[in-house]
């Protein structure tokens, strides 16, 4: 059973529905090398893919720092790109670290992660995989990236995010992310869902001096939650499912210029990506439940700069996040209502 | 919502991402072992306990031998290659007190009947192995026919059968009965290089 290919297919939904198949050995393999050694190759295998989701999730909550007047509101989608950094596209193997797995050649070797560089079977370092018996069962290929910045401009995980803003009342916007428990897949066996809150507050009119300034000014706080249950194998009931929550806090200041608003925020983010992959799944001599459970946490300062046009209602924003995974979203959506600074002087006259 | 939702996951997501032309490629490798055979050697009755120069010659073969395995199995539509890295042979099961050389002619019959010779060795003290012994090492192949090696590697790729003929003479043997049976066993170290668009 190609259960790496279902794995790496499962965490491949969240960037390719297509293509990231392709990176497939025989995980049955890890597993009867034992769980622990199968956890944590995937572990540093994989955490490029889900540290980036972390970062990702955090990303695209504004494009101003001016809440809307009162039941004002704007509806976003945007797609954030986490930037891996060249740090992740590989992670250290050390034989002694593992119980039943052992390079082939040497005690330590640098591996590709799933986004590291595709390596051919020549260039990658063999792993031998041992019974508990120390009998060698067999010899693999280590898995190889999937060498997406051969292909593209930038290194990236995508995360793509739906967004409502509502302006409440006193220069406070109520951020919405949402999707209902959907079905996908051909058989309607998978599920996703998405749930997020934010706050924007303008505080810039509770200072007495900085209110007068030509400039918005605002705190912003913002909860993501992003859980996808997916059928490994429905019938056998094995599932796998990775849940991401983000958390951000952040202080942000904007600058309208006619129809351009240059916007930057400073202050900090955390993720935590959980994934597991569940039911029964037999090797050749065991059944194992449950398998594989992954965690990946971040968390720092993230500074952001972003830049938004708007063309009537239509607004079309671009930013980018300086943090570990440095992060560049992009989004259209429209806004009606938005607010107004009496302290916004125009830089060209009439405007 | 649910449509916005789909076309963000699958369209947006999907058409970002691409392995790109090169595909994934991956070596699985695995020392496959083959059912063992049987081989006699004979003395005439009145040599029973005697050293002699050497007996009668034996012919085995081992059967049509199928290297699979299921890891191999798995990939059978991705396989670009096999190649046999190293073969091992091992004896087992000479009674205790007898002693021989032997001189081993192997040679590998494909499917279609076409035969090539694979090697010519003097196993020395035949009845004193106990471990398996090395014989071909892709990294020095030494007097091993490579002719019947890449056969081989062709005939896995192809999915056919080949046999393994051995022509065995013991040399300067000593048999406390008539005839020994014992078990000689091949092993194949074989990588898989598997090519996935």
């Amino acid at each position: 059973m190609r259960l790496y290919t279902k794995i790496v297919l499962i965490v491949g939904l969240s960037f390719s529905l297509s293509n990231m198949a392709k990176a497939q050995f025989d995980f049955d393999s890890f597993l009867e090398a034992g769980l622990a050694d199968a956890n944590k190759l995937l572990q540093s295998y994989l955490e490029p893919a889900f540290q980036g989701i972390g970062y990702g999730i955090n990303s695209g909550w504004y494009n101003t720092a001016r809440p809307h007047q009162t039941l004002g509101f704007d509806l976003n989608v945007s797609v954030s790109a986490a930037i891996v950094p060249t740090g992740g596209e590989f992670f250290t193997f050390n034989n002694s670290e593992y119980s039943n797995v052992r390079l082939s050649n040497g005690t330590s070797a640098q591996l590709p992660t799933l986004f590291g560089p595709n390596l051919g079977a020549d260039d990658l370092p063999e792993l031998t995989f041992f019974d508990n018996n120390g009998d060698q069962t067999i010899r693999i290929s280590a898995p190889t990236g999937l060498g997406i910045e051969e292909e593209f401009p930038t290194n990236a995980v995508p995360t793509p995010m739906i967004q409502l803003g509502i302006g409440l009342v006193k220069g406070t916007d109520l951020k919405i992310r949402y999707v209902p428990n959907i079905s996908i897949g051909d058989d309607d066996e998978s599920e996703i869902k998405l749930f997020g809150i934010g706050l924007m507050h303008d505080i810039k009119q509770h200072l007495p001096v900085v209110k007068a300034l030509p400039f918005d000014l605002s705190v912003f706080v913002g909860y993501t939650n992003l859980k996808t249950t997916l059928a490994v194998d429905a019938d056998l009931n094995q599932f796998a499912e990775f849940e991401t929550t983000g958390t951000i806090v952040q202080a942000l200041i904007s600058k309208k210029l006619a129809f351009i608003t240059a916007y930057g925020g400073l202050g900090y983010a955390k993720s935590k990506t959980t994934f597991g992959l569940l039911g029964q799944y037999s090797t050749e001599t065991t059944t194992f439940t449950d398998p594989i459970n992954l965690a990946y946490d971040n968390g720092g300062v993230r500074a952001n700069v972003g830049l938004r046009i708007r063309l009537l209602f239509l607004n079309i924003f671009g930013e980018y996040a300086f943090q570990e995974y440095n992060t560049a979203t992009v989004g259209i959506g429209f806004s009606f209502r938005e607010g107004k600074s009496s302290t916004n002087v125009p830089i060209v006259p009439g405007i | 919502m649910k449509k916005i939702s789909i076309c963000l996951l699958a369209c947006l997501m999907g058409s970002l991402f691409s392995c790109g032309e090169a595909g994934i490629q991956s070596d699985i490798s695995q020392i496959v072992d083959v059912d063992p055979i049987s081989v006699t050697i004979n003395v005439p009755p009145l040599l029973v306990g005697q050293r002699i120069d050497e007996t009668p010659s034996t012919s085995v073969n081992t059967g049509d031998i199928n290297i699979t395995s299921e890891e191999f199995d798995e990939y059978s539509d991705e396989l670009q290659r096999f190649t046999i890295n190293q073969i091992y042979y091992s004896l087992s099961g000479i009674d205790a007190g007898n002693e021989t050389d032997l001189d081993v002619d192997m040679s590998i019959v494909f499917a279609g009947g076409s035969r090539i010779p694979l090697l010519s060795t003097v196993i020395v003290n035949a009845h004193a192995q106990s471990a398996q012994v090395l014989l071909f090492d892709k990294a020095a192949p030494g007097t091993v026919n490579q002719t019947a090696i890449a056969g081989i590697e062709s005939a896995l790729l192809n999915g056919t059968s080949f046999v393994i003929e051995m022509e065995l003479v013991g040399r300067d043997v000593l048999l406390n009965s008539s005839s020994d049976t014992f078990q000689f066993q091949f092993k194949f170290d074989v990588t898989a290089r598997v090519q996935l668009d």
